[in-house]
């Protein structure tokens, strides 16, 4: 077995073994973890045929690459969850924003196991960046499905602009980490302002 | 050089229609709005990501799908917005003339895809095929049973669509002139963006 499975089973464990004795929307988060974690695993090696299948370097495959493969796959059990299971609105955010949760968390702990993170810097990237950014882009899709899934005509167009939405956001963020400089500090932010800027619309909203 | 200035222009024409769709849906919560706030959106989104690894790795991507994802998902929801304004308008006469705009897709598909990829020619002909179809039968059969404000974004949304070939057609070709035409239809197809916006605000609700 490789370290990342083993890292896997680490931080999945807790969770399947609470599963049991929770109930309710408690059942539906650590479930939505637990996928978001299986997730994280799943693009890694799907990640890594893409890459040696087009050809790509690391860069090109972090770039190009990474984004349209994770959250794609990061879609799957949510559009299980809806087309089947057909939860309420709130459950079905919430398993949204679950989700990529536990997929950021299996990330982190990848990326601290390669003991990269040395300098508060990288510590920054990691936690503010690109969890922040999974987080975002959960937020975004928790926002935008559990509106277009209630029109029936609009499924379709809605969840390919969402997975977009999410792509090129997940896109820019990568890009803007493998420019370095400035725009390193600007990925960092990304995240973070765009969360400020949701959570400003719902204050304006709920007002 | 022009290439950014041309992705610049585009870059502002598309943050300008997505200002003034999303005011708009704040305003109507119309589920129109929701679909011209998404077609633009979606190709601010793509063409900004388009427009950054230009910047960066100073030239285009050529591994995976990013931008075109988010091209498709416009196109797709101008495709919803046309199609929910069709079904808004029936029962309608039928309009032979726009399988004409069908039709035309099938050489145009041919060329492209013998300079692109298969998958995603397929995917974007069939979608600008039906968007060229309800536009047409839009044009043709508002006068008739919708408003002028109907007719007139029809024809915008099918003068973009012209536009958007046009881009299509010439980057095709690989000689000077050839890349000039791309400039200047690009060009138009900024303006046609625009244009489209300000005939939504006239006819939507």
């Amino acid at each position: 077995m490789t370290f990342v499975e083993n890292i896997f089973v680490l931080l999945a464990a807790p969770l399947l073994a609470c599963l049991p004795f929770v109930k309710g929307r408690p059942r539906v988060m650590a479930t939505f973890m637990l996928c978001g974690m299986v997730c994280c695993l799943l693009s890694s090696y799907v990640n890594a045929f893409f890459v040696g299948w087009v050809g790509a370097d690391e860069v090109s495959g972090a770039v190009e690459v990474a984004p349209v493969v994770e959250e794609a796959i990061k879609l799957l059990p949510i559009l299980f969850y809806l087309l089947v299971l057909e939860p309420q609105v709130e459950d079905a955010g919430l398993a949204i924003v679950a989700l990529s949760v536990g997929f950021a968390t299996l990330e982190s702990g990848l990326y601290l196991a390669t003991g990269e993170l040395t300098t508060p810097a990288m510590l920054a990237l990691r936690g503010l960046g690109t969890s922040m950014m999974h987080l975002t882009s959960g937020v975004l899709m928790r926002y935008g499905l559990t509106r277009v899934w209630t029109r029936p005509w609009l499924k379709v167009a809605g969840t390919s602009g969402l997975l977009c939405l999410a792509m090129t956001f997940h896109g820019l963020y990568n890009l803007l980490v493998a420019a370095g400089g400035a725009a390193q500090v600007m990925a960092v932010c990304l995240p973070a302002m765009t969360l400020a800027l949701v959570l400003l619309v719902r204050l304006a909203r709920a007002r | 050089m022009i290439d950014a200035l041309d992705n610049a222009f585009q870059l502002v024409i598309l943050a300008i229609c997505v200002v003034l769709s999303a005011t708009r849906l704040f305003q109507t919560r119309s589920d129109e709005w929701l679909m011209s706030s998404g077609f633009y959106g979606c190709s601010l989104l793509a063409l900004t990501y388009w427009t950054a690894y230009l910047l960066v790795f100073g030239g285009t991507p050529h591994y995976f799908y990013v931008s075109e994802t988010g091209w498709v998902a416009s196109r797709v929801f101008l495709l919803m917005l046309v199609a929910a304004l069709d079904e808004r308008r029936r029962p309608c006469a039928p309009v032979p003339m726009a399988w004409a705009a069908v039709a035309v897709m099938a050489p145009l598909f041919a060329l492209y895809v013998t300079h692109g990829d298969v998958l995603l020619n397929v995917v974007d002909c069939s979608i600008m095929a039906a968007i060229g179809f309800y536009t047409v039968r839009g044009m043709a059969a508002a006068p008739l049973e919708g408003s002028e404000g109907d007719r007139r974004l029809h024809a915008a949304a099918f003068v973009w669509w012209l536009a958007q070939l046009a881009v299509w057609t010439t980057s095709c070709f690989q000689t000077p002139e050839a890349y000039a035409s791309y400039i200047a239809s690009d060009l138009a197809l900024s303006v046609t963006y625009l244009l489209l916006a300000l005939e939504m605000r006239r006819a939507l609700p």
